[in-house]
């Protein structure tokens, strides 16, 4: 490999790293991947079916795709659809926009087209990545689709074009002074947001200063860690998904940071399976966890991550740390405890941990490390971690979810004040994990981030809407949600977002979604109870269902639906959602919703 | 080859022993994970409120009884079980 020492992207912030371990850490998602593609450019980076990816081959890869993109209008500030299903193409791909300096949003190809093509136009694309046409209003946006094979892009649907003119200065607005300077109006000249898209995207200074292939040879864009880079896509109230917006930093304060499971002493780097959909944080952790630490991921191509898949990735390709939901990881130690052989470390969370697992996963696998997590998508992957021990199953409050994790302050609040120790508040979170806000909604962003005195110093925080409190170690406590929003089966799920689709469907009047508890103290399903109306042919709950899934992603299918000849009230005037409950009998959990 | 056809028939047995050993194996283990049953073939996995996890254990424990894989989408994209069962007694026959 020749090359190497050329050092392709690594920037005077980072060239200084000694060694990805002891050097200093990388300022942008890509360029700690740039690093490792210097160090170690041979080290296999991405297993993809039979495919293995070296650091260097993945980096020229994604210079390739930067080239492209660059001269379809990528650039600092643009927001840049990724369509591909779980592939190393999609990480060179997401790597490729990176480097022009804009962020990326992928998103599941096996999305319904509407929701797809409405999530699309949100993000106001100069320039998609998409295999196939999405139709739409992104019929007159240049599409980059990947070559028939390997990594690199392929055909580009239209010739460079004049750059659109209709991209808003700054989508997340919000009151000025509340905004990041990034993203303010009226910033000054010489921020990111400010630098004409002309300039990065020019350039072509035919300097052959070490970068191999078709990467991008000019300066580097002007950003910086607080620039976007990702964008996950989490259940809104509106009935559409809110888009949340996150800079590199967010990403590099977590996996770059010193995060327990991505510090290698003595051991490799992680070699982890890539299962989470792309849209989710969890597909970081899963796919930047390791890049940046010079680890593996290792991609599964969309499917479920089966028990047996995980112990043959144990022995073939030496997977030794894996992320599965709570209600994944119960699922794994009660159908099959022994899957987990091989492996350092297990981390869960999203949802409360079962006593009875996290005992017999310990009793099984004492030398596995198990992490309980917790973190809105907003806080990029985990607010706060814990390692499990043994002690832990005897808490009466349940497997505590630990303290802070890098990157990340914890704030009890009681409206705007502290609510003091130990006493019950909305738990808020500070720091440079806190996502920038929401894509195109700049009241939303403002209300759910505003500034807040912390110890006297004004603060910008993300408001979680969970109810806790911290103990005297820091370590913090749930005690319900302060709306409507559940997780079930590790999906965050606001109801409301169903419900305003099903009251789009022809023939239905009104309709409750009630989460249905299980039996561990969280949600297994949604129940679905609409109303008839009187004109029309009226739907059948199976076409009802049908016509969800056309609409919505799996999660937010409702699983079991049911006509109902009215929504009962209790004496109160509200929705019983009790009573609805108790008619899907032995299905409905028993319990109050409570939600 | 051609998939193995299961009849809509309530009235079993089939005409092909592979398919009436899987029907009889996913009737049982549906029966099991969801805790209610009987479930005829006809019967839609989303009826009785058939979610992703209920999905993977069945698949899990169908493809330990009749020692295959079967990956959770084949019961997720099924119309119904007998939909479900025909696309496991074609894994099961293509081996």
């Amino acid at each position: 490999m020749t090359g190497a020492a050329a050092a392709p992207g690594v920037t005077g912030a980072t060239a200084a790293a000694g060694s990805p371990a002891a050097g200093s850490p990388a300022t942008l998602i890509h360029e700690a991947v740039e690093r490792h593609a210097a160090l170690t450019p041979d080290a296999v980076a991405l297993v993809d079916g039979d495919l293995r990816i070296g650091y260097a081959e993945l980096d020229a890869a994604a210079d390739a795709w930067a080239a492209e993109l660059l001269a379809r209008g990528a650039g600092p500030g643009v927001f840049v659809p990724v369509v591909l299903a779980p592939s190393a193409t999609l990480v060179a791909a997401l790597l490729g926009v990176l480097k022009t300096g804009a962020a990326y949003a992928a998103l599941d190809p096996g999305w319904p087209a509407g929701r797809l093509r409405a999530v699309t136009a949100g993000l106001a694309p100069r320039v998609t990545v998409a295999a196939e046409d999405l139709g739409g209003a992104q019929d007159g946006v240049p599409r980059c689709a990947p070559a028939p094979r390997g990594l690199l892009p392929g055909t580009t649907s239209r010739a460079p074009s004049r750059v659109p003119v209709d991209v808003p200065p700054h989508l997340l607005g919000g009151a000025p002074h509340e905004a990041p300077p990034h993203l303010a109006a009226g910033a000054p000249r010489g921020t990111p947001y400010e630098v004409p898209y002309d300039a990065v995207s020019e350039g072509p200074s035919g300097d052959p200063a070490g970068r191999r292939g078709a990467g991008p040879r000019g300066p580097r864009p002007p950003v910086d860690g607080a620039c976007p880079a990702t964008v996950f896509f989490t259940s809104g109230t509106t009935g559409r998904p809110k888009a949340v917006v996150s800079g590199h930093r967010a990403t590099l304060s977590l996996l770059d940071g010193g995060f327990a499971p991505f510090t290698s002493t003595g051991t490799g780097p992680p070699v982890m399976p890539q299962a989470a959909p792309v849209s989710w944080d969890g597909f970081t952790l899963e796919t930047w966890g390791p890049l940046v630490n010079g680890g593996t991921s290792v991609l599964l191509g969309g499917g479920y991550l089966m028990p047996g898949t995980l112990r043959g990735l144990v022995e073939r390709e030496g997977v030794d740390t894996v992320w599965l939901t709570a209600s994944l990881f119960h699922l794994f130690v009660d159908e099959d405890p022994g899957c987990f052989e091989g492996m350092r470390h297990v981390l869960t969370g999203g949802e409360r941990l079962s006593v009875p697992r996290v005992r017999a996963f310990l009793d099984r696998h004492p030398s596995v490390v198990l992490t309980n997590g917790y973190g809105p998508v907003e806080t990029c992957v985990f607010t706060t971690a814990r390692r499990v021990r043994r002690s832990d199953c005897d808490v009466p409050s349940g497997i505590p979810v630990g303290a802070p994790v890098p990157g990340r302050r914890v704030h009890v609040l009681d409206g705007d004040r502290p609510a003091g120790p130990g006493a019950t508040g909305e738990i808020c979170v500070s720091g440079d994990g806190i996502a920038l806000g929401y894509l195109g909604d700049p009241d939303l962003t403002a209300r759910a981030f505003p500034t807040v005195a912390a110890d006297g110093v004004p603060t910008r925080m993300y408001r979680t809407g969970d109810l806790g409190f911290q103990d005297a170690d820091g370590v913090v406590h749930f005690t319900g949600r302060a709306d409507r929003q559940v997780k079930v089966r590790g999906h965050r799920v606001e109801p409301e977002e169903v419900e305003a689709v099903v009251r789009t469907l022809p023939g239905v009047a009104d309709c409750a979604v009630v989460p249905v508890p299980g039996a561990n103290g969280g949600y297994e399903r949604l129940a679905l109870f609409y109303t008839r109306a009187t004109a029309g042919a009226p739907p059948i709950p199976r076409t009802v269902r049908r016509e969800l899934a056309a609409r919505l992603p799996r999660h937010l299918v409702p699983d079991l639906v049911r006509a109902a000849a009215e929504l009962p009230l209790t004496a109160n005037g509200k929705l019983d959602r009790s009573a609805l409950l108790r008619t899907l009998g032995p299905l409905g959990g028993g319990t109050e919703a409570g939600a | 080859m051609s998939a193995p056809h299961v009849s809509m028939d309530s009235t079993w047995p089939a005409e092909d022993d592979v398919v009436d050993g899987v029907v009889d194996v996913v009737l049982s283990v549906v029966a099991e994970v969801t805790g209610a049953g009987p479930h005829r073939l006809t019967d839609s996995f989303y009826d009785f409120g058939g979610t992703s996890l209920d999905a993977i254990r069945i698949c899990l424990r169908v493809g330990r009884e009749l020692d295959v894989e079967v990956p959770p989408e084949t019961l997720l994209d099924s119309e119904d079980l007998a939909g479900f069962a025909s696309a496991v007694a074609a894994v099961r026959g293509a081996r």
